[in-house]
Parts: C-alpha cells; structure tokens; sequence
C-alpha cells in the first residue's frame, strides 16, 4: 500500500538545523490497521504528514499504491491526496459555516463530479457513521464525538484507500473515544481500508494490528 | 464550486455585510460618474447644428430699453455698418447668446397635448452666418412678411418627439399671446440640430422664431462670420466702429471658438472635480478589500489548509479566493444597482435615460469587478503558499 525508504526530514531555521525523521524506512499493507506512538515531539505528525503527502521529505522515496510519487509536481500530489487518502484530525477541522452535509462533501467539490452524486456520496458517508439525521445541522450544533464522526464521514466520502488519522480521539471523553475508534475498526474490517493513526492511548493502539514506536525521529523495533 | 462559494457566502453574511455596503457604495459612485461621462460623451456625438469656427458674438447693453424707436434704429444703423466691413462676411441677431446658458422655455397645446420646447429667435441673416444646417424647408425670408402666421424653424428632435409620422414641414401650431399674438405657429423649416448651450448639453426640442427688428424682444448679441485669419485685434476696430453709432450702449466681444472652450470647461469641470474625489474613494475602498481579504486569510488558515489536505491544488484555493470576492462584488453590485436603478425610474435626473444608464451600468460593473479582481490577486496567491502541514497545527 505504501512504503517508505530511507526518508529523512530536517527543518532548517537561520540558526538552527532540526532533524525530525531520520532514516525511517517503512512499509503498510493494504488492509492493514497501523498505529504510531511516540512521546511529543518525536516525529509522529511529521511522518504522518510524509505518508499524507502534506509534506516532502528532504531524501528517501515515497511510493503509495506502486506509485513512486517522490518526483509528483504539486497539483498531482492534490490529485492523489483528493482520491486516494482521507485525513481525520484531532481538532476535526470542520468549516463552522457549513451545514454537516456541505462539509462532508468537501473532498468530492475538487472532482468532477455532479453535485447529485456529490450529495448521494456524502449522504451515504454520514449513513456510515450514524450521523445522517444531523446532515443539516451547523458543526457548533454537535458533539465533539459527532463533529469527529463528521470529520470521518468527510474523510471516506471520496472512498479513498489509505485513512490517516492524527490522534483521531484526543479531543474526547473515553465514551466518544471508543465510539470512534469502533467506527475505524469496521472502516478497516468491512471496506478493507487502510488506517494508520497517531495516538497517545495504549489501549487504542492495542486494538489495531500493527503498533510503530517512534522516537526522536527514528522507528524503534 | 459556484454553489460551494454562495453558500460560504450567504452563510458568512455578517462577516461580509461590511464589505458588500463598500462595494455597493463605490459602484454606485463609479455609475454616477459613469452616468455623468456617457451622457456628455453621447452628447457630444449630436451634430451642434451650426459653424463656430470664424465667428463672433457681439454681446449688446442696450441703454434706455429695447422699446424706444431710437434703440431700434440704432441697431439697424450697427448691423449695416458691421455688413460693410471687408473682413466680415455676414452678420446676424440673435436673442438667446450662443455657449450661455440662458434658457428660454416655452410650450403650447395643439390637439390636448401639451407641447414644450427651447426657444430662441433668429433673424433672416443669422441662419446664412452660422451656417446653420437645415433638413428641410428654409431659412426666414421676406415671402413670411405680412402672412396670416408666425414663421417658425423647429430641430429635427422637436419633429421626432411631437409628430410621430415625422410630417412636421409646413404643419401650424397655435400662437401664443405672449410672441406675435394669436396667430397660428407655422413649421417653415426643419434644421438639423441647433445646440445653443453647447455639444455637451442635453439636446432639446427646440423652435425658433423670427426677429424682427421693428417688433421683437430685445436682441441680447450679434453674431457675425469674419473672414479667415481675422485676429482678435480687429475687436479694438469694431469696438470703436460701434461705439461711433451707439455711444451709450454696452459691447463685448467673444470669439465661438473662445466660448465654446468656456462652455466645455464649465461642463467638464465639475465632472473631472468629481472623479478625482471618486478615485480617491474607490482605491480608499480597495484598500480596504485588500486589508479585509488579507485579513481573512489569515483568520482561514487552518480550513485553507484542510482544502489543500483534501485535494484542492494551489490553483483551486487561488480561484476560490477570488471568486468569493468576486462574488461579493456582485453582490454589491446588486445591492447598489437595487439603489441607483430608482434614480431613472422615478426620473430624479431627468438628463439621464435609460440607454446611457445602463452603458454606464455596464461600465462600472467593468470598474468594480477589475477593482476586486486586483484586489484579490495578491491574497490568494498569499493563501495558495499557505503550507497545509503547518496550517493543521495553526492555532
């Protein structure tokens, strides 16, 4: 599904040099259920944002789906992220403006699609997380556990393979937690779809199939 | 995307109430002075009906009052005397002076309708000296003394607004006690055009009567046509010239061409006056877009940064940004236009018709949307290097 070679990533200021992933080579299944810890600080998110290709990495190569997407110009890294990965963040991200609905279709506006099928897609995506009721609801209407669910909706209505989710539960209870990382669990086991999450709870990681430590930008075997 | 930027729009509406009233306050300006510019350019493009080019205006003080014989014989003797001239080809009187605007109204009912007009009155010569462009018909001459009518010469507009099968040569009009007693008005020549306020003023229908100088009102100039190459020195001459004849009487000489340019002036000014203060409101208000926009940018980092996540490419959130504003513009647009669209309706400004209004709308809607193009250019290449990993993490 993807793999990483040999990646490192270093943030240059004027006076200082960073090194935030050093050598991380590292390869996901498709189907396969991932998760990362690591103390604050270490690397996770900047991994995360490589394997999302928010961000390049200095060296190392890059290949999501047989693609080696290390040399992609920007707009068809837009175009891989559009289609083939979906984000969930911890701080769910949704536009305040926008009903439930519009939200969830966010993804579908940078396609051409119809906005018939933008709405039927989006509307099944919402059936997926229990949150169909609430499609016309503003997001300050909601929960924090049903914002992340929209947040969720928002990230497979585009049916992408590849889920990245950063610390996906640390903006809520243990309750709201569990009912999200239930709503992964059957995104994995039912539409196949690979996850990897970033998180801080060992009783999240413990529920996928594969734990990555991370510290002080390196993997730890 | 046009729906997606409507809703943000319409759902964003009191963040963005105080730049649509911006808007709509610098297109209304903009239309205003576009208004103000078509209308004198198109009536500028209506022939002024007569030549300027070599031609004097003669304007008289007349002492002791117009109605005393003396007076009236001392005219007679000027014009005489002004013909004789060798560097004078022709000369004529006129009531109303030409490039002032002294205005005389007029009107008269024919057939229960009320008919209304600029006048003027014109001796025999006057149509020769200004070359005056006739459509059909002719000038006054000595065939129109002693009829059973008033002889009157009409512009082409005044048969296009009151004779709609344009059959106007030939045709009466009642008379009115005030100017040649009751006699019927009788349309002995059409001319093309006869602009007395100038190429910038509205065209008007317009009639002129016959001076004559043994009955009619006091002459406020004479017009005379001087040979080319006749320098404004030769005024000294004339000056002495009338002076010998009517001592006691008031002259001032202008050239057309001198009073044309001071008519123009006094147009333009106010206009030119007005578009520099508009200027400096619309770029006041493009500032402020651009500071606003600027702004907002900012306050939407993290969902220009969740676009990017998702798939928008930098090129997207660049026409997303300017989309918006450009779709607050029409928005603005509109709100001013549901404003400035009354002035016509209820014909507030009655120089203004319907044609002119919308070319101007036309050319404003031009103005307001470049001004918002430009505006939003700088913003959202701003927004399009907005690092969607940073932008996640922005608090």
């Amino acid at each position: 599904m993807i793999k990483l070679n040999n990646v490192n990533k270093t943030y240059f200021t004027d006076k200082i040099e960073t090194i935030a992933l050093h050598n991380i080579s590292l390869e996901v299944e498709t189907g396969e259920f991932v998760s990362i810890m690591g103390p604050s600080g270490c690397g996770k998110s900047t991994l995360l944002n490589i394997i999302g290709l928010l961000d390049k990495p200095n060296e190392g190569s890059i290949t999501l789906e047989q693609e080696n997407v290390e040399q992609y110009k920007e707009k068809q890294l837009a175009k891989i992220r559009n289609e083939k990965i979906g984000f969930i963040f911890q701080g769910f991200h949704l536009i305040p403006e926008l009903r439930v609905i519009d939200n969830v279709e966010l993804p579908l506006l940078y396609r051409k699609i119809s906005s018939k099928k933008r709405r039927e897609l989006a509307l099944e995506a919402l059936e997926k997380v229990g949150l169909s009721a609430r499609s016309h609801h503003f997001p300050s209407q909601l929960s924090g556990g049903q914002q992340q669910r929209v947040a969720i909706a928002r990230a497979i209505t585009g049916k992408p393979s590849l889920l990245l989710a950063d610390e996906p539960t640390g903006n809520l209870d243990s309750h709201m937690g569990d009912e999200i990382m239930q709503i992964l669990e059957d995104l994995n086991k039912n539409e196949n779809t690979t996850i990897i999450m970033v998180t801080h709870d060992d009783d999240e990681a413990k529920r996928t199939d594969r734990l990555i430590r991370v510290f002080d930008g390196q993997l730890i075997h | 995307m046009f729906s997606h930027i409507l809703k943000l729009i319409w759902n964003r509406k009191r963040n963005n109430a105080l730049m649509i009233t911006e808007i709509a306050i610098a297109f209304i300006v903009v239309l205003m002075i576009s208004v103000l510019a078509v209308s004198n350019y198109r009536n500028y493009q209506v022939p002024l009906g007569y030549e300027w080019q070599d031609h004097w205006q003669i304007s008289l003080g007349i002492s002791g009052g117009w109605s005393t014989d003396t007076n009236r014989e001392t005219l007679r003797q000027m014009i005489a005397a002004l013909k004789s001239q060798e560097a004078i080809d022709s000369v004529g009187v006129v009531k109303e002076p030409l490039f002032f605007n002294s205005v005389w109204q007029s009107s008269t009912r024919s057939d229960d309708r009320l008919i209304t007009f600029n006048a003027n009155t014109l001796d025999d010569e006057a149509f020769e000296t200004l070359s005056v462009n006739f459509l059909a018909g002719r000038a006054f001459d000595e065939r129109d003394n002693g009829q059973g009518y008033r002889p009157v010469i009409v512009n082409q507009l005044f048969v296009d607004t009151y004779f709609s099968n344009g059959d106007a040569l030939d045709k009466l009009m009642p008379g009115d006690n005030a100017n040649g007693g009751t006699l019927p008005r009788k349309i002995i020549g059409i001319v093309e055009e006869f602009r007395q306020y100038g190429e910038l003023a509205k065209p008007v229908p317009y009639v002129i009567s016959r001076f004559d100088i043994a009955t009619g009102h006091q002459p406020s100039a004479i017009v005379i046509k001087v040979k080319e190459g006749t320098d404004i020195n030769y005024e000294q001459h004339l000056s002495t010239l009338l002076k010998g004849i009517a001592p006691e009487w008031h002259f001032s000489f202008v050239t057309l061409k001198s009073q044309r340019s001071q008519s123009i002036e006094n147009e333009l000014t106010p206009l030119i006056v007005l578009s520099i203060v508009a200027l400096f409101f619309v770029i006041m208000v493009a500032l402020g877009l651009f500071g606003v926009l600027w702004q907002n940018i900012t306050r939407r980092t993290q969902e220009i940064g969740l676009r990017r996540a998702i798939g928008a490419s930098a090129m997207s959130v660049h026409q997303q940004i300017i989309g918006e504003l450009m779709m607050l513009a029409a928005f603005g647009i509109l709100a001013g236009l549901v404003l400035a669209i009354q002035v016509p309706l209820l014909g507030l400004f009655p120089e203004l018709d319907w044609f002119s209004f919308w070319v101007s709308f036309a050319i404003a809607v031009a103005v307001i949307l470049s001004l918002s193009f430009v505006c939003a250019l700088y913003p959202s290449k701003m927004a399009t290097r907005i690092d969607p990993a940073y932008a996640l993490h922005y608090e």
